[in-house]
């Protein structure tokens, strides 16, 4: 094996664990920091894979931008863990029962996902059949040609996406907006 | 030795050189934020630990904090609470990677540095609500909220100032962008731009006139009301490292980074630095606080058009030549 497996696979069961983790955790908060800590081995992920740019975005924008703006919906939301009240008991033991079931499953989960992953890598030497043909080893893509796509073959795509999200914006400001009469 | 071995070696020592650095930086750092606000209102400051300047001060009360007795508040959710401080001290060292100090001294000159720059400074707004919503008091929970929003409607100003730079120098590696300027400091061609960056570092950073985080009449201390000893100190640690690490972007992307005649690069990318470091603490000495409006007002109204506004000519003046 590689380092670069070896790092991979690393990564997989960090990012792995820190999603189960997401899943299972009792409180909203930690929910949203597990989901921020598997953005983070998803961008490590993508500086295994070569590509810098993809890491860097991917924290600029997943966490920079869409983790905070979760942390900060759960902040400002009327929950009795922000109020910093108990949580009321028909609703722990719901959480409690959600919370306990998963959690020799979530303990299984990141060692047999990383075994999946061993098992795809070695998959042909294992002697299975090839799942896809490995294309050809291009040069590693630069910004300017990502720059170059972005600005002429995919403008359009591009500008659209940028007016839905700015339709989304406008929407929730008219959703969070009170009436002032 | 083996290479992939050697290479881990190298970053190691780095790694910790670059930790070093930034744990004497801060305790200077915070010196001469006293000697400076003592000189400012008149008053002597810290003499007496280590004369003439008491320069030794610090160090002392560093020392102080790290046998004081390790506090975790009931009530406190421990996991956030323990780790918090770990986060926002991360992402201040990981900012120093990509500051060259001179020509080659530089930890790693990252193809797209600038950019790295600005995705790891948002770990920060991270940990500051995790301290606040960890320590289960109201005061720093509101501190922690205050702070995040500060910093996320300041962040979009900052980028973009620093965008207009990578413009003009055609490329986000900090090496680059300090090469670019060997014949005119970019502060010339951006004095908009930098104006920008400045102020809007002054409100990432929470520093006074934009402290109202920590406004201390109303918040007792903000984020870090609950916390004591070495977690505390390492806030204050992180909070200096990342006052140094703004400034130097500042001289890297506007102030020419290592360049000027006679002196050794080094030397003159510490003068200018410190220029900016001393700057800013003057500004927080000498100015009230602004509103929560005001503050507000600033950011979406005024620095945001105008940093679009100056994205939008330089990116006009470079196509036109």
């Amino acid at each position: 094996m590689t380092g670069e497996i070896v790092l991979f696979l690393l990564l997989a069961v960090f990012t792995l664990a820190a999603a189960a983790w997401s899943v299972v955790a009792p409180k909203v908060v930690h929910a949203a920091l597990g989901l921020m800590t598997a953005f983070l081995g998803v961008a490590g992920i993508y500086l295994v894979l070569e590509s810098p740019f993809l890491a860097v975005v991917q924290v600029l924008i997943y966490i920079g931008a869409i983790a905070t703006m979760i942390l900060f919906a759960i902040m400002l939301s009327d929950l009795p863990e922000i109020r910093g009240e108990a949580i009321p008991a028909g609703e722990r033991g719901t959480r409690r029962a959600y919370a306990a079931v998963p959690r020799w499953l979530a303990r299984l989960i990141p060692p047999a996902a990383g075994l999946a992953f061993l098992l795809l890598i070695r998959w042909e030497e294992v002697g299975l059949p090839a799942l896809s043909r490995p294309g050809p080893a291009g040069a590693p893509i630069e910004i300017e040609d990502l720059a170059r796509l972005l600005f002429n073959q995919y403008a359009l795509p591009f500008e659209a996406l940028s007016v839905l999200i700015l339709s989304a914006l406008i929407g929730a400001l008219v959703l969070a907006r009170k009436e002032s009469e | 030795m083996s290479k992939p071995l050697l290479e881990l070696l190298i970053a190691g020592i780095k790694f910790a050189l670059v930790l070093g650095f930034v744990s004497v930086n801060a305790l200077f750092l915070i010196w001469l934020e006293r000697k400076v606000s003592a000189r400012i209102q008149n008053r002597m400051g810290p003499i007496y630990v280590g004369r003439p300047q008491g320069w030794l001060q610090t160090a002392a009360d560093a020392l102080k904090l790290l046998t004081k007795e390790d506090i975790i508040p009931a009530g406190a959710d421990r996991l956030t609470f323990v780790v918090a401080p770990a986060v926002l001290f991360t992402s201040a060292v990981l900012l120093f990677v990509v500051i060259p100090f001179g020509p080659g001294l530089i930890v790693r000159d990252l193809k797209l540095g600038v950019a790295y720059a600005a995705a790891v400074s948002g770990l920060a707004v991270i940990s500051l609500v995790m301290a606040g919503w960890g320590s289960n008091n109201k005061y720093s929970l509101v501190g922690a909220l205050r702070s995040a929003s500060q910093m996320i409607s300041y962040e979009v100003s900052l980028i973009l100032a620093m965008l207009s730079v990578v413009i003009l120098a055609g490329s986000l590696s900090t090496v680059e962008i300090v090469e670019a300027q060997s014949r005119i400091w970019f502060i010339a061609l951006q004095p908009l731009g930098f104006l920008i960056y400045f102020i809007a570092l002054l409100a990432e950073l929470n520093r006074a006139p934009f402290d109202l985080p920590e406004a201390e009449s109303e918040l007792v201390a903000g984020y870090n009301t609950e916390y004591s000893g070495m977690r505390w100190a390492i806030f204050f640690l992180a909070e200096y490292a990342n006052l140094f690490a703004g400034s130097a972007l500042a001289v890297t992307l506007f102030l020419g980074g290592w360049q000027g005649p006679w002196l050794p690069p080094v030397v003159w990318f510490f003068l200018k630095t410190f220029l900016v470091i001393v700057v800013a603490m003057w500004l927080r000495w000498t100015l009230p606080r602004v509103r929560p409006d005001q503050l507000t007002s600033l950011g979406w109204k005024l620095l945001l058009p105008a940093a679009l506004v100056n994205l939008g000519v330089t990116g006009f003046l470079v196509l036109a030549g």
